[in-house]
């Protein structure tokens, strides 16, 4: 009886899981086919008024849809419980990368993030042009140039006073740990003379993992945690990027 | 679209191979022995993003030489040093190359 129960349970939740998958990019496609065009005709005359109104719509969506896959009990976090204490201005916020969503929460979080969004993803017919239209920053290619292009896009950002989330790792965290940091986050962070704010995500047990299907779900609900730790200057580390991704990187480590 | 053959010269391609050791601080690497036609990225010079961001502020500053915001053009003049000097010959403002061998 208990192990039916069991089987009952999991079947359940890898049908909320679908529905979230379903939902986001659904969600995603109405906000770019349907509500994208009326903000670009009511702000024909003032892109950066479209650009500000898109932001918010993301922003809500995005914690709509964090506030639904709490509801069906496919994850536990609790924004409001998250030291929301940030410095004003522009930063560099690096993050490890456990799952799929932690851009979801770390954006529902901390709405003024500008994030780097993976090429693909940037040119989906579903969710590309709104995103663009967030001036988001795209990843394009993981080649050398479009890596200057997001070193640029991201100064760019920082000098206009906003923060740019990135995650060093280039990709999601590998199953068992962490996967080695590039320096780029830490270049921007120099180039722009801003801060690094390092913040930790954890989540048990793990799941929307790197490599995993979305029916894989794990055993019970994934309850997440943010830490934020203190702000970080490259000017401590003189130039030294490599020390400076080191020493970062070692906060994430148990 | 022509290049003027000057420009485009094997001793116009050591200047800008003396710029990337310079620029990047490759203190292993002689200009003399950069291959121009070898890629420079990755498996042939093995310069990353932060490399390519500062080569192109380099040129910019020495030449006057603004890139392209788009990505694949950039691909193409970041080939390899042969591609990247017809480039800043091309795009240079006239006086900007006077002086230059």
């Amino acid at each position: 009886m208990v192990r039916i129960g069991r089987h009952l349970a999991r079947l359940a939740r890898i049908l909320f899981t679908g529905s979230a998958f379903f939902v986001f990019w659904w969600g995603g496609a109405f906000l770019t086919w349907v509500v994208l065009p009326i903000i670009r005709f009511r702000h024909r005359r003032d892109p950066s008024g479209a650009m500000r109104r898109c932001r918010q719509l993301l922003n809500r969506s995005l914690r709509l849809h964090a506030d639904y896959m709490r509801f069906f009990r496919l994850i536990e976090f609790d924004s409001r419980a998250v030291e929301r204490q940030l410095p004003s201005g522009a930063f560099v916020m690096v993050a490890n990368h456990p799952s799929l969503i932690d851009t979801v929460l770390l954006l529902s979080t901390y709405p003024t993030l500008y994030c780097v969004v993976k090429g693909s993803v940037m040119r989906s017919s579903f969710v590309g042009s709104m995103l663009r239209y967030c001036n988001h920053i795209d990843a394009g290619d993981g080649d050398p140039v479009s890596g200057a292009s997001v070193v640029q896009g991201a100064i760019e950002r920082l000098r206009s006073g906003d923060p740019v989330l990135i995650f060093p790792e280039g990709t999601r965290s590998p199953e068992n740990g962490l996967g080695p940091f590039k320096k780029g986050a830490f270049a921007i962070a120099q180039a722009a003379n801003v801060p690094v704010i390092p913040i930790r995500i954890q989540c048990q047990p793990r799941g929307l993992m790197r490599g995993q299907k979305w029916y894989q779900v794990p055993d019970g609900t994934i309850r997440y945690s943010f830490r934020l730790f203190p702000p970080r200057s490259p000017a401590e580390y003189a130039g030294d990027l490599a020390a400076m991704a080191g020493d970062v990187r070692s906060l994430f480590l148990d | 679209m022509t290049i003027p053959s000057r420009y485009a010269s094997p001793a116009f391609e050591l200047e800008i191979k003396h710029l990337i050791v310079d620029s990047l601080m490759l203190k292993d690497q002689r200009p003399e022995d950069i291959d121009s036609t070898a890629p420079l990225f990755v498996e042939g010079l093995g310069l990353d993003s932060i490399d390519a961001l500062e080569l192109a502020m380099a040129i910019g500053k020495r030449w006057g030489v603004k890139f392209s915001s788009d990505d694949a053009t950039n691909r193409q003049t970041f080939a390899n040093v042969r591609s990247l000097a017809a480039y800043v010959a091309r795009m240079a403002p006239a006086p900007a190359l006077e002086g230059t061998r």
